[in-house]
């Protein structure tokens, strides 16, 4: 007992110590070790984009579009998004693309090319070609160009819209 | 302006991380701490600089790092406090041949580490021809051997 108050108490020579601030500053060392593990944690998970727990699909309430994307993305990295269709067979589907889409992502790479693009001073329409059964997907990569909460609307031509809200970490 | 906050904010983030990993992780560099400060300067750098390939770029994070060390350094002669919980306080190991261990161990530093301290800058061989070692700010184990009469 007596051993463990001296350590703890502060020598004046040969220097000068301050306990009080190093026991303060190992306390914090061990929470912020803690806080290391979780990070990793989470990271693992997909917290920060990239795992269980950010990857998710929505679907419009008509059931025709579902978007398959990431809950969490980071500023500047490439961030998929997949449209899945179940349009009318033999009939040309346009997809609307608005919200925050356009102004904060820069679509890197979009499959397949639409056949007609249209753009409003928001939002853009691309419309695909037909195909036999009426399904269609498009796959998009994107790169989000700021940080922040965006909320997007992605629709099919006469159905609902899916919006979606999206946490971009700097 | 994002490059100003982008390397502030990485430099914070360092500062803190390196916080917590303690002065042992800046005690010896021994190959394995070559290639973790390899990696961390690559990862940063991304970060930093990002797709801005300019001079000006360049020379806005440099100048800005630089600002912030002038910073940090005025502001921990000028305020001991702030000295005190960025650099911390140099700690005593080992009194008069007998280690602390407590200190020791909640510092992460072994017998070996302070004895290797030991051999390396005064040429002692075992403990109780310290007289002091002391874990210093800058990580490093300062060793004041004992006095030729007493061991």
């Amino acid at each position: 007992m007596d051993k463990t108050t001296d350590e703890y108490r502060s020598r004046h020579y040969p220097i000068q110590e301050d306990m009080r601030a190093q026991r303060v500053e190992w306390v914090l060392q061990r929470s912020g070790n803690w806080l290391l593990y979780v990070i990793v944690v989470i990271a693992l998970l997909g917290g920060f984009s990239d795992g269980w727990l950010s990857e998710t699909s929505k679907a419009n309430a008509q059931g025709t579009l579902t978007v398959e994307y990431q809950r969490f993305l980071r500023s500047e990295s490439d961030e998929p998004f997949t449209l899945r269709i179940k349009g009318e067979p033999d009939k040309p589907v346009t997809v609307r693309l608005a919200g925050d889409f356009m102004d904060k992502f820069v679509i890197q790479t979009l499959r397949p090319q639409p056949l007609v693009t249209h753009s409003s001073t928001h939002e853009i329409s691309l419309t695909f070609p037909a195909t036999k059964t009426g399904e269609h997907a498009v796959w998009l990569m994107t790169q989000p160009q700021t940080a922040g909460l965006f909320t997007s609307q992605i629709a099919l031509e006469g159905a609902d819209a899916v919006t979606l809200k999206q946490w971009v970490y700097p | 302006m994002e490059s100003v906050l982008r390397a502030a904010g990485m430099y914070v983030l360092l500062l803190i991380v390196l916080k917590i990993a303690g002065r042992r992780t800046l005690l010896e560099m021994n190959s394995f701490d070559f290639v973790l400060l390899l990696i961390i300067s690559e990862a940063t750098q991304q970060a930093l600089l990002g797709n801005d390939f300019s001079l000006t770029g360049a020379a806005i994070t440099i100048i800005t790092l630089i600002v912030l060390d002038i910073l940090f350094s005025y502001l921990k002669n000028t305020i001991p406090r702030l000295d005190l919980i960025i650099d911390g306080s140099p700690l005593i190991l080992v009194e008069n041949g007998k280690l602390l261990e407590k200190r020791m161990r909640r510092s992460g530093i072994s017998e070996e580490d302070i004895l290797s301290s030991a051999r390396t800058s005064q040429g002692i061989e075992r403990l109780d021809q310290i007289k002091f070692a002391i874990l210093e700010k800058n990580g490093k184990i300062a060793v004041i051997p004992a006095e030729k009469q007493e061991s």
